[in-house]
């Protein structure tokens, strides 16, 4: 009894310090990133590997489990080495730079909700709300916008002509695919009346998920998104074969690491972006908590893109751009136009709140 | 108070990288910088509760534009700067007056006849704004001119050097 009155009161002080919110936030955010870039790469490596008919990491731990801290203690025991040609204060800027955005990414993503859900506490769950602020999908996009420069400067200060070539392409490449990924995102805001993912999620909650009531944006929106976050089949930045590594070629022991790992984080702030967009972010049955379905659908999403990984070759850069302009533009165009003519349908049939 | 710590180290960042911006030699570096002032001035927009605006600031200033520069002096031929250009760079001792005079003029503007409860000089991220853009606005339009007239006069000296010296056009 005495325990429940402490841990009462603990919530409520913490509640009504905006501060000490926030850190929860972030400490729970971090905390759950971490775990789930860990799961995302132990994915990767495992189920890529059964796709290919290979076992994957087997040795370290149970199933190789252990696999991905050996890893990590490898790159972090690696000597520091900067190439001749370098501009070290921006080469060594840039991994930091790359996990400090791929992390504010994470800001707009509603996990505090479902962390208020999992309290023993009777308040009211909005109270506890931190991130509930109304442009908060454009403050996710807002960090995904600045990965092209960090790119452009890693390939820049790293002295490099694979680099140099990389950095380019990827710059080319992010920023062509934000527009179809703004424009399929524009018509999930046009359903829900809202920039704010906390509401967008809520919105699904009376309706129909948005990724059946919106599903051309929900496809236009998933390709663009897997050629934001680099991923094959639009890795042209990385092609071994023509650019070593791309743009971080020259990076090398913990700062390879940090990019590396900027790399997972963006993959998860990405799928959690699309399961609250058209997905229902938290919403699920109720014996499993919200935070437990959201985390569930990100990795579920992650999975599917591990999948298309495996089950596609890398397109040509030409192909890239065709695929992005003639048909992902257009498409998510016609559809935003289009969006205002479907919720109206579908407030007619009571499919949208 | 919090808050008011945090505005000002942005503040800080920002005047720091803008006189980084005018003086550095290095023009990648000196992008680099005005994505920090830009980036910084997103911050600010967003201590001033229009989150919306710091976004958009975020995403077409510092996200867009400035990969657009970096296109551009990425992709041009580097050439040591003309021997009238490295003379005329060498005078940023008068940036930094000008720097100076500015910030001393917008502290004087921001802070005169206010004071908190406490005594001090109060300087709120809303009375900055309004001394800026409202007050000092002709001081800030008269630097915009100036920063202009500066990257024209460059240009101009430039391809006034290069026809002097072989004819060639400058850059590819």
């Amino acid at each position: 009894m005495n325990t429940q009155i402490t841990l009462t009161g603990i919530i409520v002080f913490i509640e009504r310090n905006v501060y000490l919110r926030f850190l929860l936030v972030a400490i729970v955010a971090f905390i759950i990133v971490s775990i789930g870039s860990l799961i995302e790469l132990y994915i990767e490596r495992k189920f890529w590997a059964r796709i290919m008919s290979r076992y994957g990491p087997t040795e370290v731990g149970k199933f190789g489990t252990l696999q991905l801290i050996a890893d990590a203690v490898k790159f972090l025991v690696k000597e520091d080495f900067s190439p001749a040609a370098a501009d070290k204060t921006i080469y060594n800027l840039v991994p930091v730079f790359s996990v400090t955005v791929s992390f504010a990414s994470l800001l707009a993503i509603p996990f505090d909700y479902t962390v208020a859900s999992l309290f023993p506490s009777s308040l009211h769950p909005l109270t506890f709300v931190a991130s509930n602020f109304d442009p908060s999908l454009l403050v996710a996009f807002g960090f995904f916008a600045l990965e092209p420069l960090i790119v452009l400067f890693g390939g820049w200060a790293a002295g490099g002509k694979y680099t140099l070539i990389g950095g380019f392409r990827s710059a080319a490449q992010l920023i062509s695919y934000e527009i179809p990924l703004v424009l399929s995102f524009l018509s999930v805001v046009v359903l829900a009346q809202s920039l704010n993912l906390f509401q967008i999620i809520q919105t699904q909650a009376h309706s129909w998920p948005f990724a059946v009531l919106a599903f051309p944006a929900f496809i236009t929106f998933t390709v663009a998104l897997l050629a934001e976050l680099e991923r094959t089949p639009f890795d042209l930045t990385e092609a071994d074969t023509e650019l070593v590594s791309g743009w971080n070629t020259e990076y090398g022991g913990t700062k390879f690491l940090l990019v590396y790992l900027s790399e997972y984080i963006r993959a998860f702030a990405g799928s959690a972006i699309l399961v609250s967009l058209f997905l229902g972010g938290w919403l699920g049955p109720a014996p499993i908590p919200p935070l437990i379905w959201l985390f569930l659908k990100t990795i579920i999403v992650f999975t599917v893109l591990v999948w298309i990984r495996a089950a596609y070759p890398r397109v040509r850069i030409d192909q890239m751009l065709a695929l992005g302009w003639r048909i992902l533009i257009p498409v998510s165009a016609v559809w935003l136009i289009l969006t205002p003519f479907v919720a109206h349908v579908a407030m007619m049939h009571g499919a949208l709140a | 108070m919090i808050v008011d710590v945090a505005y000002y180290i942005i503040v800080l960042v920002t005047l720091l990288s803008v006189v980084g911006f005018v003086v550095t030699k290095d023009i990648v570096r000196a992008a680099g910088l005005l994505l920090v002032v830009l980036a910084c001035v997103a911050a600010a927009f967003a201590f001033m509760n229009s989150l919306l605006l710091a976004m958009i600031q975020l995403m077409v200033y510092a996200g867009a534009v400035i990969v657009i520069f970096l296109f551009g002096v990425m992709l041009t031929r580097r050439e040591a700067p003309t021997s009238r250009l490295r003379q005329l760079a060498s005078y940023e001792n008068l940036t930094y007056l000008v720097f100076a005079a500015l910030l001393f003029l917008l502290i004087l503007r921001a802070s005169a006849g206010l004071t908190s409860p406490l005594g001090y000089a109060y300087v709120s991220p809303q009375l900055v704004a309004t001394s800026l853009y409202v007050q000092l606005r002709g001081v800030v339009y008269a630097l915009a001119a100036l920063i202009g007239a500066s990257s024209i006069g460059a240009i101009y000296v430039v391809r006034k050097e290069k026809k002097q010296s072989d004819g060639t056009r400058g850059g590819v």
